[in-house]
């Protein structure tokens, strides 16, 4: 009888539930699944090298970082972290200093608000901070940005 | 079709003194280093005051905020600018042709652009355009002005009177104008 009064309230509370499940399943999830970094929760990490690989075994990227500290199931803070990532033929691709920065390891994207510096064969890239998508390899750097596009010329003296 | 009317008017002063105000900043630009770090000779330096995003597949980064790009070929300022960089296994670099890791550059908002051209005779040409739009094409070193564009070299300024003009800075020295355009032909000042 009781149950019967408090239908409406069952419902809506079901109602409630299921859209704040469906909000949570449209966050940004990175393909390849979480990445698995092996530090438990509060608790830092000195001085170590976290290399991660895709499905097939090969070598995406890989975090050098001086101390990590994890601090929930998602997010690692990284402190003078340098990731650095490899293309399809294996030879590096990207290299990204971070002094200060935040890694979400579900949607695989790296957020900093301090200096940030980009290098890759042919430019050299900074700002005052920075997100990016370790998986598709876009990113958006802030502040006061500079690039530096290299003379090809040079770059094969 | 080259529409460039020669009216052979004599103008004041006072474009000059305009001119002179809307490069000065450039030109101040110019003379000083990019940054403190050091440069590799031939670089193309971008410098942006609000963001910047890139895509590293597509080797494509764009820019926002009072953009400044120093290059050996120009100088340019502009609200707005898409780099492409060149993908050296697509385009492998040509004899004699631009070694600059950057392909192409499109720039949007006040664009203002000074280059340097040296025409068939040796003699070195400065052109100083301003419009709302401008392409850079690193194979064939032109640069596309339109929007409303103006192009001045020596005594010559080009103004463009049709909304669809376009001005292409060549690389051999020469200018080409396609549309409606005025060119206004100023004495040069007397020597004191």
């Amino acid at each position: 009888m009781r149950l019967r009064a408090n239908r409406p309230a069952v419902v809506l509370l079901s109602l409630l539930l299921y859209g704040q499940a469906l909000a949570k399943s449209k966050e940004p999830k990175a393909k390849g699944g979480k990445l698995d970094f092996p530090i438990p929760v509060d608790q830092d990490a000195k001085t170590l090298v976290v290399p991660f690989h895709d499905t097939d075994g090969k070598l995406q990227m890989n975090f050098e970082i001086g101390v990590a500290r994890r601090l929930d199931a998602d997010n690692v803070r990284l402190s003078h972290a340098t990731i650095q990532t490899y293309g399809e033929d294996g030879g590096w691709d990207l290299r990204i200093v971070l002094p200060q920065s935040m890694l979400n390891l579900a949607s695989r994207v790296v957020t900093s608000d301090g200096e940030v510096t980009i290098e890759r064969s042919d430019f050299q890239l900074t700002g005052s901070g920075l997100k990016f998508n370790t998986q598709t390899r876009t990113g958006t750097l802030t502040g006061h940005v500079e690039m530096e596009i290299y003379d090809r010329s040079e770059e094969t003296k | 079709m080259i529409a460039a009317k020669k009216p052979n008017k004599r103008a004041s002063a006072l474009p000059a003194i305009a001119w002179l105000a809307a490069f000065l900043p450039l030109a101040g630009q110019a003379q000083l280093p990019a940054a403190n770090a050091p440069r590799k000779k031939g670089s193309t330096i971008v410098t942006a005051e609000k963001e910047s995003t890139f895509d590293n597949e597509s080797r494509r980064a764009s820019f926002s905020g009072k953009v400044k790009v120093t290059d050996p070929e120009f100088e340019l300022t502009c609200d707005e600018l898409v780099v492409f960089l060149r993908d050296p296994k697509a385009e492998p670099e040509k004899a004699g042709g631009s070694s600059s890791g950057l392909s192409k550059a499109i720039a949007d908002g006040h664009v203002i652009v000074i280059q340097r051209r040296t025409a068939e005779d040796g003699t070195e040409k400065i052109y100083r355009g301003k419009a709302d739009h401008g392409v850079y094409d690193a194979t064939t070193e032109e640069f596309v002005l339109s929007g409303s564009p103006e192009v001045q070299q020596g005594i010559n300024t080009h103004t463009a009177t049709e909304p669809g003009t376009t001005m292409t800075i060549m690389k051999n020295g020469k200018m080409r104008t396609v549309g409606g355009s005025r060119t206004t032909i100023q004495e040069a000042p007397d020597e004191p």
